[in-house]
């Protein structure tokens, strides 16, 4: 099929004429989009650029007619594919059973009562542990998922508070250290551990948790409030751009242009 | 609001654009691939 379209691109054209097929291709296209929105928040992209360069490598073979190689790639791939799945049986485990649950293909879009609640308890724990000068790193997951950073905390699982929020970033608390993950209004885990940002060009000035606040908005979509320790000012992370010294109602205003409406 | 609401379908197509465009890429092989396994099965 690939042969007949590369030689005759009309017949492209009638393939996509059917609407049986756009339907088919449609359905397709979004259960691969949320799979790989899930395999992003995993260990297992690399595994996946893996297989990518795998198959790059077979097409380019097969292209120059360097048959004994991609013979040999073709039974390496059989072999990975096995890999693939006995190395992350805990994460086809997981994708299944969210699956079950509705939780991969969420038919229900969060309420909108749950995200003002969600950033009312935010503004209001900034506000707080900006007033006493308690160091915070709260995540916010946006589409891409943040299992992997889940995984290096400790697991809290419950419904979000100003409270609950100020006593695990209590400075002589065990959970203080490192970030808290919020899942839609759950606080999914606290003490997770985010890498460090790449930006080698960051102020000097910036400390360890800030340039962990901005690596995880780096490597996700995920939105990161950080607050200072030192000086107990706010900032907030966004696709690896830091906006410093946030009152707590800017931070609201930011926080429900991105999430009002938007999910 | 129609501002407002057609910056919000553009964020929408704008966010993890490349995933997006990635995905239909795969979901297109993929489509060809089993229909052509599927033609070579009912022939046999």
């Amino acid at each position: 099929m690939f042969n007949d379209i590369l030689k005759n691109p009309q017949a492209l054209a009638t393939i996509l004429s059917n609407p049986k097929t756009i339907l088919e291709i449609c359905i397709l296209w979004y259960g691969t989009y949320k799979i790989f929105l899930f395999l992003k928040g995993t260990k297992a992209v690399y595994l996946l650029r893996g297989l990518i360069f795998l198959v790059l490598a077979f097409s380019v073979f097969q292209l120059a007619g360097l048959f004994v190689l991609s013979y040999l790639l073709t039974k390496l791939l059989g072999i990975y594919l096995i890999l693939i799945i006995v190395i992350f049986q805990p994460e086809l485990r997981e994708g299944l059973i969210r699956l079950g649950k509705g939780h991969l293909f969420p038919l229900i879009e969060p309420r909108q009562e749950d995200i003002e609640r969600t950033l009312r308890a935010i503004k209001a724990a900034a506000e707080n542990l900006s007033r006493k000068k308690h160091g915070a790193l709260i995540a916010m997951k946006k589409e891409i998922g943040l299992k992997s950073y889940i995984e290096s905390g400790v697991a809290i699982n419950s419904e979000i508070s100003a409270e609950l929020l100020g006593s695990i970033f209590y400075p002589s608390g065990p959970l203080h250290d490192g970030g808290v993950i919020v899942e839609g209004s759950k606080v999914a885990a606290a003490a997770c551990l985010f890498p460090l940002s790449d930006d080698s060009g960051l102020d000097k000035t910036l400390g360890m948790r800030h340039r962990c606040g901005l690596g995880l908005s780096e490597h996700s979509d995920a939105l990161v409030i950080i607050v200072s320790e030192e000086t107990g000012t706010i900032s907030l992370a966004i696709n690896g751009q830091l906006s410093r010294d946030l009152s707590p109602d800017d931070l609201y205003t930011i926080l429900r242009g991105q999430f009002v409406h938007q999910r | 609001m129609e501002e407002s609401l057609l910056r919000l379908i553009g964020r929408k197509i704008l966010n993890n654009l490349w995933l997006k465009l990635l995905s239909l890429l795969v979901a297109v092989a993929l489509w060809l691939v089993l229909t052509e396994e599927i033609i070579k099965s009912v022939r046999i």
